[in-house]
């Protein structure tokens, strides 16, 4: 329990070393985690809070769309936080929005923090269902609670985490509150990943069947492995125009056959 | 009747949307769907776009693309 | 990749999916969006408790100003007529500030390098300093910058960006731009002069890819401020009866020649890219955060100075290639070196074969170096408040005694009980000198005894005058040196000329003469327009080539003057500009910046000379034309936006 490291100011020379066992648990030398949200939710000020000046910018390959990343210290980890250009949604009709899929999709990422605005909850929950399908580990970061406050709103952040079966933390990051038990609850997530979250979001009768059936096709797809059935089921009903990159030009398994 | 018919003021009701193109998927993913309340605010000064309110969120878009929605008027 | 049955194409199996279920498509798509947003809006009713509903917030007051019909462009031409205001104005003047400290810092590193020759320089010398040249005139944009970045990340920051797109949308709109172009356009000389180099960088806020594109390639057509200049000069010089109505002509054809390209373009090269749909979330106003700011705002000023830099500094290196090279065969160097002598034998003669002087500034190399010391000291020698007892004075004395004389036209100035005083300190150590045996007179025992000032004084007539004391034959050599001054520019200069025509550059120059008289360009003008492209300094040289050709008795006519302003109108800004478009959307992409404008330029140039010609009109006359045409083009591109590729 004796952390030499508490209390550092953070420093990005400065990694764990083999003498400090830290609990019971194996804590690697460094995890990554990608920031998502929709746009104006505050998602950079929360990040640039995280990493101050230990940021990097580059291009994603082949896309003039910003690649932001930074490390944050936590308990001496260093956390490597990618913050995802900020999407309204998870279909590739934009530059932005399949730079996001991508990422999240084939990077090894331990942990996804969708950063939402309290006062905006409804348009901001349209997109955790979406990262919810995408069965990573996930939590959610809830943003301009004060202003939320100061509309006349009050969020309450237990039923709500209850409700969606992720743990939220409440920040304000412009100053600075709650950013230590996000940092805390990150680095725990990270090093004990749980199953996938529990919720998953029903189409209503109709669409439910046909979703079902899409999935079940889909498994005889060579598809990458670490994509989920059910998440490109529901992007090929959503008729996202490019869903082809995440299929294998390899021969499939069985023919698709024909329904009607 | 389309919601670019609107006045400023008047609140409404989506009654059905044209989810075609990509217009038509954005509008699905700002909640433009039917059902949802929509207030029109105001018309730019120069007429086009349109700004209203739709799920606590101000949301601006062209006349052309409000075309796609068809509303019925509340109060 | 098989295409037997059992391995469709990826796509394919999408597709098939989709086709062979009874669902329709765009059912689905509703039904899920529903059924998010049902979800949603239950457990934001279950979560979510509002203590005072309906709330007028400070952004509803705020707008209902800013995009009020009548406050709101109000505001917002203040708020754009502010951004120019702050980033080009202030912005300019403060690199005005910096340029001193960068010409030291460029006069520093060259004093490691060789030292400038009479005639010729060593090539390590006139590479750096060209180079250098070219890298500095790109650095000076950092003032910019800086204060652009800033204003821009407010903007974006605190909410008012959207807020401007939505007023500006319906005006660029049908001209396949965006509200947001508004910004980069006026940066760059929209209406007035500006600069595109920061013009292109702002444009990094319009997300949708088509306006952008559209916005950045009809940049280069804009006023950048380097051409004003030259503008003012050609009028002056062409159409000194309507200066006024050329400049408003001048400065207002951009407005259309944007337009209505950027329709064309629009219609044709970008037909393919699409247009995002419009709908546009407009953010609540906050107050901006700084470290947001300045996190952006330091980011995006070092990744410009680390891209456009090095590849300007590539460039320059080239284009020095190309304009020097092939050198000068040695029968020109002969005749160069018999010029030279020429002139030295001229100097000798004039400052008096038996003048002392001349044994320490008697070859050509010790010519220059005496010419770079006043150089250095130009400035101390030009302040008539120091006199001779300066420390500044005595630091320039004691580096080179008989040098420091020669510039000061053979006179120490002193006030006359000092000139007094001097004088007897003279005498004195004269005396002391001669009291000396030989061997310590050869020794330089004397230089111990007495002061250095005093010490270098011994030996030279010197006569008192009212200003201090003179030596005559020093100011006999100091009027002989300004005249070999003048015949060492003479020389320089038509040797520069003839490494020019020599040159890779030059024969380009000289090869595409045959097309280029057409708008009644000549080679030099050519090789002239072709290197102000690297640095906007060398805009300046070409009009220093111009008055050559008058001198020379070519006449230029008022047709020659509205062919070259439309082309120049039209000729792309600067180096810079074309890489920080490349950094920004390619190369390819920069490459068509620069070509197109120059190819219109010339069209619309040889239209303006060969027509007007062959009609006999007036320089104005044709300009108007073209202005009409080019007024009426906007307009059919404003009314035909059926044509425009739909989102």
């Amino acid at each position: 329990m004796n952390n030499p490291c508490s209390g550092c100011p953070g420093s990005i020379s400065c990694l764990p070393t083999e003498e400090e066992p830290t609990e019971n648990q194996s804590i690697a030398d460094s995890y990554t985690v990608a920031f998502a949200g929709q746009p104006n939710v505050g998602k950079s000020t929360l990040f640039n809070a995280l990493t101050g000046v230990r940021q990097f910018v580059a291009n994603y390959p082949g896309a003039t769309v910003e690649k932001r990343s930074g490390i944050a210290m936590v308990s001496g980890v260093p956390l490597t936080i990618v913050d995802l250009p900020g999407t309204y949604s998870l279909t590739s009709y934009s530059l932005e929005e399949k730079v996001a899929v991508d990422f999240l999709l084939k990077q090894p990422i331990d942990l996804i923090v969708q950063v939402a605005d309290a006062s905006n909850l409804i348009r901001s929950l349209y997109l955790t269902f979406q990262l919810l399908e995408l069965e990573r580990p996930i939590l959610m970061a809830l943003t301009m609670t004060d202003v939320a406050r100061a509309r006349g709103m009050e969020v309450d952040v237990e039923k709500l985490s209850i409700e969606l079966g992720i743990k939220i933390i409440a920040t304000v990051a412009n100053r600075g509150k709650g950013l230590q038990e996000l940092k805390r609850t990150m680095i725990d997530s990270c090093a004990k990943p749980t199953k996938k979250p529990g919720f998953s979001l029903d189409y209503g009768p109709i669409l439910e069947p046909v979703i079902q059936k899409t999935t079940e096709e889909l498994a005889t797809v060579d598809i990458s492995p670490s994509i989920p059935l059910r998440w490109m089921a529901i992007k090929i009903w959503e008729d996202d125009p490019d869903l082809d990159r995440f299929i294998h030009s390899s021969q499939q398994k069985r023919r698709i056959h024909a329904q009607r | 009747m389309e919601l670019e018919k609107v006045k400023p003021g008047m609140r409404c009701r989506i009654v059905s949307i044209d989810p075609s193109g990509m217009a038509g998927k954005r509008l699905l993913d700002f909640g433009f769907i039917p059902g949802a309340h929509v207030e029109i605010v105001r018309n730019a000064p120069l007429a086009d776009p349109i700004e209203v309110v739709l799920h606590q969120t101000l949301v601006s878009l062209r006349h052309e693309e409000a075309k796609k929605i068809m509303v019925e008027v509340i109060e | 990749m098989p295409k037997d049955n059992l391995s469709p194409h990826p796509s394919k199996i999408v597709e098939d999916i989709r086709k062979n279920s009874e669902m329709d498509i765009q059912d689905s798509q509703l039904t899920i969006a529903q059924a998010r947003y049902h979800q949603a809006q239950l457990i934001v009713d279950r979560c979510v408790r509002e203590i005072k509903p309906g709330q007028r917030t400070i952004t509803d007051r705020l707008d209902a100003v800013l995009c009020n019909r009548i406050a709101g462009p109000i505001f917002l031409l203040f708020t754009l007529f502010l951004v120019y205001e702050l980033a080009i104005v202030q912005g300019y003047r403060l690199s005005g500030l910096l340029t001193p400290l960068m010409s030291q810092v460029q006069t520093g590193f060259l004093s490691f390098l060789p030292a400038e020759g009479f005639i010729q320089d060593p090539v390590i010398t006139s590479f750096f300093s060209w180079v250098f040249q070219g890298v500095f005139s790109v650095l000076v944009y950092i003032p910019i910058f800086v204060i652009l970045f800033l204003i821009i990340a407010v903007m974006e920051d605190s909410g008012y960006m959207a807020r401007v797109a939505f007023i500006l949308d319906r005006v660029f709109r049908p001209f396949g731009l965006h509200g947001q172009s508004a910004l980069p356009l006026i940066l760059s000389g929209l209406y007035i002069g500006g600069c595109a180099v920061p013009g292109v960088m702002a444009t990094r806020t319009i997300k949708d890819k088509h306006a952008r594109l559209a916005t950045i390639l009809i940049i280069p057509l804009m006023n950048c401020m380097a051409k004003i200049p030259f503008f003012t000069l050609m009028v002056g010089l062409f159409f000194p009866g309507s200066m006024g109505l050329m400049m408003f002509l001048i400065s207002t054809i951009t407005i259309f020649l944007g337009l209505s390209i950027s329709s064309m373009l629009s219609k044709t090269i970008l037909r393919k890219v699409e247009r995002a749909p419009f709908i546009m979330e407009l953010p609540p106003y906050h107050i901006p955060s700084v470290k947001n700011v300045m996190t952006r705002v330091i980011e995006r000023t070092w990744g410009f100075i680390k891209k456009v830099v090095t590849i300007v500094a590539v460039v320059m290196a080239v284009l020095f290639f190309l304009l020097n090279y092939p050198a000068l065969g040695t029968s020109e160097e002969m005749m160069i070196d018999s010029r030279v002598t020429e002139a030295l034998n001229d100097f000798y003669q004039a400052a008096g074969l038996d003048n002392p002087y001349l044994l320490l500034i008697r070859t050509p190399d010790q010519i220059a170096s005496y010419l770079s010391y006043v150089n250095r000291h130009r400035s101390s020698i030009q302040d008539r408040t120091l006199d001779f007892l300066s420390p500044v004075h005595q630091d320039f004395f004691r580096e080179n005694p008989s040098f420091y004389l020669i510039a000061n036209g053979g006179t120490i100035r002193l006030s006359s009980q000092n000139r007094d005083q001097l004088w007897i300190s003279i005498q004195e150590a004269n005396n002391i000198y001669q009291s000396l045996s030989p061997q310590d007179q050869a020794s330089g025992l004397l230089k111990t005894m007495i002061e250095p000032s005093v010490f270098y004084l011994i030996g030279r007539s010197l006569v008192a005058t009212h200003e201090g004391l003179m030596d005559p034959q020093a100011l006999q050599v100091s009027q002989a040196i300004r005249q070999i001054q003048t015949q060492r520019r003479m020389i320089r200069y038509d040797r520069n000329e003839e490494i020019l025509m020599g040159s890779f550059l030059g024969s380009v120059g000289k090869w595409v003469e045959p097309i280029t008289k057409w708008a009644g360009f000549d080679w030099r003008i050519n090789v002239g327009l072709i290197s102000a492209f690297a640095a906007k300094e060398n805009v300046v040289a070409t009009l220093g080539v111009l008055y050559r050709d008058m001198d020379d008795g070519i006449d230029a006519t008022p047709l020659h003057g509205a062919a070259m302003i439309l082309f120049m109108i039209l000729y792309p800004p600067c180096l810079a500009t074309i890489v920080t478009i490349a950094a920004q959307i390619g190369w390819k992409w920069a490459v068509l910046a620069t070509v197109y404008p120059i190819v219109i330029g010339f069209l619309i140039a040889g239209l303006v000379f060969s027509l007007g010609t062959l009609l006999g009109f007036t320089g104005v006359t044709m300009f108007l034309v073209v202005y009409a045409g080019i007024a009426t083009l906007t307009i059919f591109a404003a009314i035909s936006r059926k044509r425009l590729p739909k989102p």
